[in-house]
């Protein structure tokens, strides 16, 4: 399952870790959209506020069942990334000049992840209930992720020297 | 005015090598207390920790006394070892009077040739009949006879000084009064001293006067490095403060104590700190810092020879350019200067309103030649300042800790108030503490910190203005003194002049120094600097008379009322 | 209580303001903004109860960027500033944040006198081995080989190890961690404000801008072999020994918190009694 995170949960519990992890997703959109906004990258920035949106109606449909029962910690649900739940994107992973190309590129791996990680819970889960709730999110991220991957194929690479930027860095202080 | 030169008596003592000369000096001041007197008691050493040669200097009179005169009646000498160090301190003429022990040698040529009297005491000899005796005790019943002091009193200030009691107390008393009979052995007397103060008086150094107006302003914090000569102010502070709830923080250098103070009072606690020139040159950073952020911080320099490492144990007035342009940037300020030992308690506990009142540091430079001499004074009055630091209130929405107000004064939120979170930031600021470096923002701001000072009221503190005439002299600090000694002097010879002796030195008051100066042709200008740094200040800031001269001359040595009175004549009486 | 009024917890992003942070996207820093969130909604104490004091550079931004009180002072003194603030304000938590320029180089003598005096805060530093604000020079923590423009070949000085010079100073709480993991720093942030006197968290933030060989940090860190001892010779030979990359809490003493002297109260006429004769 995970590294040194528990490993039965109830379905209360399971739904709450789903909800903390899609609510995770989209603040971390939310927070690099910012970022990207900040450093003047509109477009990547748009992109990313509009996942984070996706993540958040994902996670306000899995609140309906319950407010989350405590403070999960994300290591119950890690399974390859070591610190942060599968969805969320890392924060080291972006640069100011990334392309739309980049974005999407995350968005997939985390689909991927979390599609993975889910699997990984309908196969051991001990609850059947979580087993099947797991089966059915894995679809679910599966889909997100066929999506997201038809969506990386209209766009185009992005250029060799994309992360080229003529002007040298400035001091601020 | 009394012309204090005719009604005061000056003394010297000096010794070497735990003579304990200078525990003689403090019981005599002591004594002239308790007998009615006042008197000023500084002191000078070579630069041994222990066992060097040193001076203890004297002035008596029935009334205060804020400086040395320009000579003293009485030399006395426990030893001669390394005393022609301090000859060019201790002024004596044919009409003085040199005390020395026939086994000690003979008098030094840098004293002999100034044709005093000179008369032998054996000290050593008759303290050595005595059981426990100590020659410096001898030298104190020697000096306290000459001084007219009664052996009640000499003997209730041995008494307070030495705490131990028993057989110690009992031979240095013995010896004191057989040192009281070898003056009337000798047939030796000076013009007797009339006390006519009858009630208590108080004894307190300026560094000790600074603690304690630091205190009184509501000082609650600070941060101590030491350095000569304003150690003693922190350690007075160190064990005043917490009696009274306060802090005291020993620092690991300047650059961490003036940093220190600044966190406590961003926390909303009056902070200090003290230092001297050296000091006061790492701090100007931080200084500015709290310039900056309107962080109130009060900074006391006791100002010693400079530059450099100069000449720690010696006044000086040279660090007004520092404290009043040390900042890089434009960082308006304010700087103060006490004019005597006793001003220093006022000049401190004002500072400490100012800065808390305008959120502002506040420089306060006294010298070393008033930070470590002694004076006997009447109790200084109660005054109180109704200082208020002018807080925020909890919970308004979008807080602006820089609000632009019509005073130039914003409310400060202190930690821990809801609703009012804010950074202060040395960055260049908005109103709300954003860094900005917006032009509109930049002006707006400095138009604020320069304002608050340029409109706040500096009431009757901001100088000390004296006498009538259409002359003047114009003075800041230790300067003071003597020159209303030379004024009084001069005025006994019929020439009649004014004094401004400028407390606040930052911001500039030009308006009321004009108004003060209405009427008055020329101005003499004194002070003690090598480069004229307060007449350059004052050609800078203020409309001065055509006839303005400057008379001015670097430490070590104290700057005398006769030869002040001597420019007077020459520049303004002509 | 009514459980309808009950105050409602403080969550993490009631620690952050409304500023944007200005750092470049991809730096550890932000992640070490987040972790301080949370540790902060772990601790649950009102944000107005908390200081955060800084100095200058990249990492010292972080004040404005959190919802308590802040402080921006200049370069180097922010251990001054902060203990001023706690001697005189002991009831307020004081986290004191800085990069490894700020901290070790000109900071270098408060950093050992902040130990040494053990006051009870925090010091946060975000470590890159860089001065990133000033566009990339050597910083005391840089490895003696890294090429700059202001030492071409590198300095060829030996790094500066902070945790044994915190741990030899007399720092009561000695711990690592790495940016990229925001939720095992949150841990140590609240372990380290939790122990009581000055707690010293390293965190490895890498530059992404100057340091981008940095990226190699998530594959290197790895948790402390074994638990934190209070044995100061014992985590000294241990820190002395390890890769840089131990992760974890590593000394956790039992110095009792420096503690300002205190008299029984008096009032002003029994100070001023001194003076009189």
């Amino acid at each position: 399952m995970s590294g040194d995170g528990k490993t039965h949960h109830t379905v209360q519990e399971f739904y709450a870790l789903l909800y903390a992890m899609e609510h995770e997703a989209a603040e971390r959109y939310d927070e690099l959209a910012n970022q990207m906004e900040t450093h003047n990258n509109v477009e990547v920035a748009a992109l990313f506020r509009e996942l984070a949106a996706v993540e958040r109606k994902h996670a306000d449909k899995l609140k309906a069942h319950g407010q989350a029962v405590q403070a999960i910690r994300p290591r119950d649900m890690n399974v390859s990334r070591a610190f942060e739940m599968p969805e969320t994107t890392p924060l080291d992973r972006v640069h100011y000049l990334m392309t739309p190309a980049h974005a999407l590129a995350l968005a997939l791996e985390n689909e991927e992840q979390a599609a993975r990680c889910f699997a990984a819970f309908a196969d051991a889960a001990p609850d059947a209930e979580v087993r099947a709730l797991a089966a059915e999110m894995a679809k679910d991220e599966r889909r997100h992720a066929a999506f997201i991957r038809e969506r990386l194929a209209k766009l185009p690479a992005p250029p060799a020297d994309w992360d080229q930027d003529l002007d040298p860095p400035r001091f601020s202080e | 005015m009394n012309d204090i030169a005719k009604r005061s008596l000056s003394f010297a003592v000096v010794g070497s090598g735990g003579a304990g000369v200078m525990t003689a000096g403090h019981m005599l001041l002591d004594a002239a207390a308790r007998a009615g007197l006042y008197g000023l008691m500084s002191r000078s050493s070579g630069p041994q920790i222990r066992g060097g040669e040193a001076a203890a200097l004297l002035r008596l009179a029935p009334s205060a006394v804020e400086s040395h005169g320009d000579r003293f009646d009485v030399l006395l000498a426990v030893d001669w070892q390394n005393a022609h160090r301090f000859a060019a301190e201790i002024p004596i003429d044919g009409a003085s009077l040199v005390i020395g022990d026939p086994g000690e040698g003979a008098v030094p040529e840098a004293f002999a040739r100034a044709g005093a009297r000179i008369v032998s005491i054996p000290l050593k000899a008759i303290a050595k009949k005595i059981p426990g005796g100590r020659p410096n005790m001898v030298a104190l019943g020697v000096l306290g006879a000459l001084a007219g002091l009664e052996a009640e009193a000499l003997g209730r200030a041995v008494e307070g000084t030495l705490q131990k009691g028993g057989d110690a107390l009992k031979a240095s008393l013995t010896a004191m009064h057989a040192g009281v009979a070898a003056i009337a052995e000798a047939g030796l007397a000076l013009p007797k001293l009339t006390a006519t103060r009858a009630n208590g008086c108080w004894a307190i150094s300026g560094n000790e006067a600074a603690g304690l107006g630091a205190v009184r302003g509501g000082i609650r914090f600070v941060a101590a490095y030491p350095i000569t000569p304003a150690t003693e102010i922190l350690e007075w502070l160190s064990s005043a403060l917490p009696r009274l709830g306060g802090t005291l923080v020993q620092a690991e250098d300047e650059l961490a104590s003036i940093n220190m103070a600044i966190g406590a009072s961003y926390g909303g606690v009056p902070s200090l700190t003290a230092t001297s020139g050296p000091g006061l040159a790492l701090m100007t950073e931080a200084m500015g810092l709290a310039v900056a952020a309107e962080i109130p911080l009060v900074v006391v320099d006791v100002m010693r020879g400079g530059p450099s490492t100069g000449i720690p144990t010696k006044s000086e007035q040279a660090d007004l350019n520092i404290a009043l342009y040390g900042l890089h940037g434009d960082a308006p300020h304010v700087v103060v200067a006490p004019n005597s030992v006793a001003d220093c308690l006022l000049t401190t506990q004002w500072a400490v309103h100012l800065a808390e009142t305008l959120q502002v540091p506040a420089v306060v430079l006294p010298d070393q030649s008033m930070g470590q001499s002694r004076v006997v004074l009447d109790k200084p009055a109660d005054i109180r300042f109704a200082t208020r630091r002018l807080t925020a209130e909890a919970g308004p929405t979008n807080y602006k800790r820089y609000a632009l107000t019509d005073g130039g004064v914003s409310p400060m939120a202190i930690p821990g108030t809801r609703g009012a979170v804010y950074t202060a930031d040395g960055l260049e600021h908005s109103e709300r503490g954003t860094p900005s470096s917006q032009a509109s923002d930049h002006l707006a701001q400095l138009d604020k910190r320069a304002n608050k000072l340029n409109q706040a009221d500096y009431s009757r503190y901001w100088a000390e203005i004296e006498g009538e005439g259409d002359v003047a002299v114009v003075t800041w600090g230790s300067c003071t003194a003597p020159v209303k000694e030379a004024l009084a002097r001069a005025r006994a010879d019929g020439v009649s002049a004014k004094l401004v002796s400028l407390r606040l030195l930052a911001p500039a008051q030009p308006e009321r120094l004009a108004a003060a100066l209405e009427g008055v042709k020329r101005v003499l200008v004194v002070e003690q600097t090598h480069s004229a740094q307060f007449y350059r200040y004052l050609r800078s800031f203020y409309e001065l008379p055509r006839e303005t001269r400057v008379f001015h001359r670097p430490g070590p040595l104290p700057m005398r009322p006769g030869e002040i009175h001597n420019k007077i004549v020459k520049e303004l009486a002509a | 209580m009514n459980i309808a009024t009950a105050p409602k917890p403080f969550a993490a992003n009631d620690y952050k303001s409304d500023y944007k942070p200005v750092w470049c996207p991809g730096c550890g820093d932000y992640s070490v903004l987040l972790a301080f969130t949370k540790a902060m909604a772990a601790l649950q104490r009102p944000p107005e109860d908390i200081a955060v004091i800084s100095g200058i550079g990249c990492s010292s931004r972080i004040p404005a960027y959190t919802n308590c009180y802040g402080f921006h002072g200049v370069h180097g003194r922010a251990l001054a500033v902060g203990t001023g603030l706690k001697v005189a304000r002991p009831e307020l938590t004081v986290i004191v944040a800085g990069g490894d320029g700020d901290g070790f180089s000109i900071g270098g003598n408060h950093f050992l006198h902040a130990c040494r005096r053990n006051i009870d805060l925090t010091y946060i530093v975000m470590d890159n081995r860089v001065y990133g604000m000033t566009k990339g020079q050597p910083s005391p923590t840089t490895e003696p080989d890294w090429d700059s423009a202001l030492a071409p070949g590198g300095t060829g000085l030996r790094p500066f190890h902070p945790l044994v010079i915190a741990l030899a100073s007399g720092a009561n709480f000695v711990a690592r961690s790495f940016a990229g993991d925001p939720n095992g720093t949150a841990d140590i942030i609240v372990q380290a404000i939790k122990h009581p006197g000055f707690s010293f968290v390293e965190i490895l933030s890498p530059c992404v801008t100057f340091r981008p060989d940095q990226r190699e940090w998530g594959k290197m860190v790895h948790p402390a072999a074994v638990a934190p001892t209070d044995d100061p010779a014992r985590a000294a030979r241990r820190i002395m020994t390890d890769d840089g990359f131990n992760i974890g809490v590593l000394y956790a003493g039992s110095r009792a918190p420096y503690k300002a002297l205190t008299a029984p109260p008096a009032d002003m006429a029994a100070i001023e009694k001194e003076f009189a004769l």
